[in-house]
């Protein structure tokens, strides 16, 4: 799988309301337990050294907002980019991710 | 001595004795943590062990009839020992001095007279030596709340006792406070209080049949809630308006207000416990009977009543100071023996589980301000919501999404991450947890990273979270 992961991010897009995390994410959370934050400056914290994921969800009209956000200030940090317009979709994703045990999704090949 | 190292239940419900009867059984199922019992004589010692075996704590006055300022005779002395022997902590002696019944027939009871105070406080003070000799904590003299400047006026007599006690005994007065003292009043609230309606701002309030305990929206800080100060604007404890002109301590933190104000300015007092050995909102006397003692606020009824007291306990542990543990309802046969039947309270109670008190570990003598009264005027850099290890997670998830929609913390599932952050960035860390873990909090964060504001929730029911958040997001403090 390559290099552990020390810092897992679950960050939600701004206009991203709470359902979004309790409803579309809890069991996700209660698998991969990641840092969830509507604050990126919280990547900051980081040491440069160690290895960071960010999960990202973010609707259409925030997604581009949000990549470029994760380019220009954090460019080393492996960005899981998650966009969709309706919590039932994040809900159904996050659900399988916690099924199958693969927190950033189940890697191409696999 | 800190304020956390008082040993009690942490359940700020309380019940008064009909004169030393109570029904510790009925308490219990009610889910109580405080018994005021008045002793006859050494009597009521199997009632105080099975008081504690419940953890209800005890609260022990050995009564005597219009004492004055007498002191303490020596059978009292050796009963209250015999208390402390079984267990007993909680001590009170002399109680409402500033009413005429406490005192023998056409004595001078004028709080200005040195000669009325003196002996008073000569003799609590002897009285109060004597408790902590034996290990136990006593009551600084409760009042009964009137406030207009006659020589029943309350004010007036906590500045005549302390004074005194400024002038003639400053150094065994602070000796006493930070030995085990704690202070007793006696908060009769009347219908100060009221909860406003669902979106309906600050100074609206429901009627008696909209009032639901499990809803925040309640307000116990009279005369400091918003609709007392809409009417009378910059009226204090103290009166200052010409409304109040003697004061205005008829409500739950009233009394508490004074003593502690003062304690702080004249004996440099952090933190001591204070307890309503009396008070509450004083009960209807039969289902038709509909209270309202001041007309600028909702009436109570029979039913209302439960939801209403229920709804103070709860506000007394999440919102009113640190300092503050309670209060015992006056009196038992009040609530359970009326002609009426029980009131509902006891049932609403039973349901309803009890909020436990977090005493924080302040110095009963020293500067609080930082930690008590800083005012978050600006919210810190960074705010973590941290579920302590075997904290049951679906509590979170199912009481705390509207909590969460308006301060948007972060959550917080390692807090190795806490030292990643500067220390001068301000971070504050809103841990939930159950009784037990309280202490591996303190360890494992305060002691850590001592300028990391920790904000501890304690429950051991969903909905006690659900409410406390609730109560949070009304009054639009992050933070408790």
């Amino acid at each position: 799988m390559g290099t552990a992961v020390q810092y897992h991010f679950l960050y939600f897009a701004p206009g991203i309301g709470a359902r979004w995390f309790f409803e579309g994410a809890q069991r996700y959370w209660q698998t991969f337990r990641p840092i969830v934050t509507y604050d990126l400056n919280l990547i900051e914290y980081t040491p440069a050294d160690e290895s960071v994921v960010v999960t990202t969800i973010a609707r259409s009209d925030t997604a581009d907002f949000v990549r470029e956000e994760m380019q220009k200030r954090f460019p080393s940090v492996r960005h899981d980019a998650l966009v969709y317009d309706y919590v039932n979709y994040v809900l159904l994703t996050l659900e399988a991710r916690a099924e199958q045990n693969h927190p950033f999704g189940r890697p191409l090949g696999q | 001595m800190n304020l956390n190292e008082y040993r009690w239940s942490l359940n700020p419900r309380g019940m008064h004795s009909a004169l030393n009867y109570l029904n510790i059984e009925l308490l219990s199922r009610h889910r109580f943590g405080w018994a005021k019992i008045v002793a006859l004589s050494d009597g009521e010692i199997a009632l105080a062990e099975n008081a504690m075996r419940e953890n209800i704590t005890p609260i022990i006055r050995i009564y005597r009839e219009r004492p004055g300022n007498a002191p303490v005779d020596s059978l009292a002395l050796q009963q209250y020992q015999q208390y402390r022997d079984a267990g007993v902590r909680w001590f009170e002696h002399y109680n409402e001095p500033n009413l005429d019944i406490e005192w023998p027939s056409g004595a001078n009871k004028n709080p200005n007279d040195r000669a009325v105070v003196g002996p008073l406080m000569d003799n609590w003070l002897a009285w109060a030596e004597f408790i902590i000799s034996i290990g136990g904590y006593p009551a600084f003299p409760s009042l009964a709340d009137v406030n207009d400047g006659t020589h029943l006026d309350t004010i007036s007599w906590i500045r005549g006792m302390l004074n005194y006690l400024f002038d003639v005994h400053y150094e065994r007065f602070r000796t006493v406070l930070n030995n085990g003292a704690y202070i007793a009043v006696h908060p009769y609230i009347a219908n100060h209080f009221y909860q406003e309606m669902p979106n309906g701002g600050p100074t609206s309030a429901r009627p008696p049949h909209l009032q639901n305990a499990d809803e925040g929206g309640w307000h116990f800080e009279y005369p400091y809630d918003p609709i007392n100060q809409a009417d009378d604007p910059g009226r204090t404890v103290y009166g200052g308006t010409p409304l109040a002109p003697f004061g205005d301590t008829v409500s739950l933190l009233g009394s508490t207000t004074v003593i502690h104000d003062l304690l702080r300015e004249m004996f440099g007092v952090g933190a001591i416990p204070f307890v309503g050995t009396e008070g509450g909102i004083p009960p209807p006397v039969g289902l038709e009977d509909v209270r309202q003692q001041d007309n600028r606020y909702p009436p109570y009824t029979w039913y209302s009543h439960a939801e209403a007291t229920a709804a103070m306990f709860d506000w007394i542990a999440t919102t009113a100071p640190p300092w503050f543990f309670g209060v015992c309802l006056w009196k038992f046969d009040e609530y359970y023996l009326t002609a009426s039947g029980e009131l509902p309270v006891g049932t609403r109670l039973a349901q309803k589980p009890p909020m436990i008190k977090p005493v924080p570990a302040l110095p009963a003598l020293g500067d609080i301000d930082a930690v008590v009264f800083e005012t978050p005027v600006a919210d810190p850099d960074h705010h973590f919501v941290f579920l302590v290890p075997n904290f049951e997670t679906a509590w979170f998830f199912q009481q705390a999404e509207t909590y969460w929609d308006t301060f948007k913390p972060s959550l917080l599932s390692d807090l190795e991450f806490l030292g990643n952050i500067p220390p001068e960035k301000t971070v504050a860390v809103t841990a939930i947890t159950g009784p037990d873990m309280v202490d591996w909090l303190t360890e494992n964060i305060s002691e850590r990273w001592p300028h990391i504001r920790l904000d501890v929730i304690i429950v051991d029911q969903p909905q006690a979270l659900g409410q406390q958040l609730a109560q949070r997001v009304l009054i639009g403090r992050r933070l408790g």
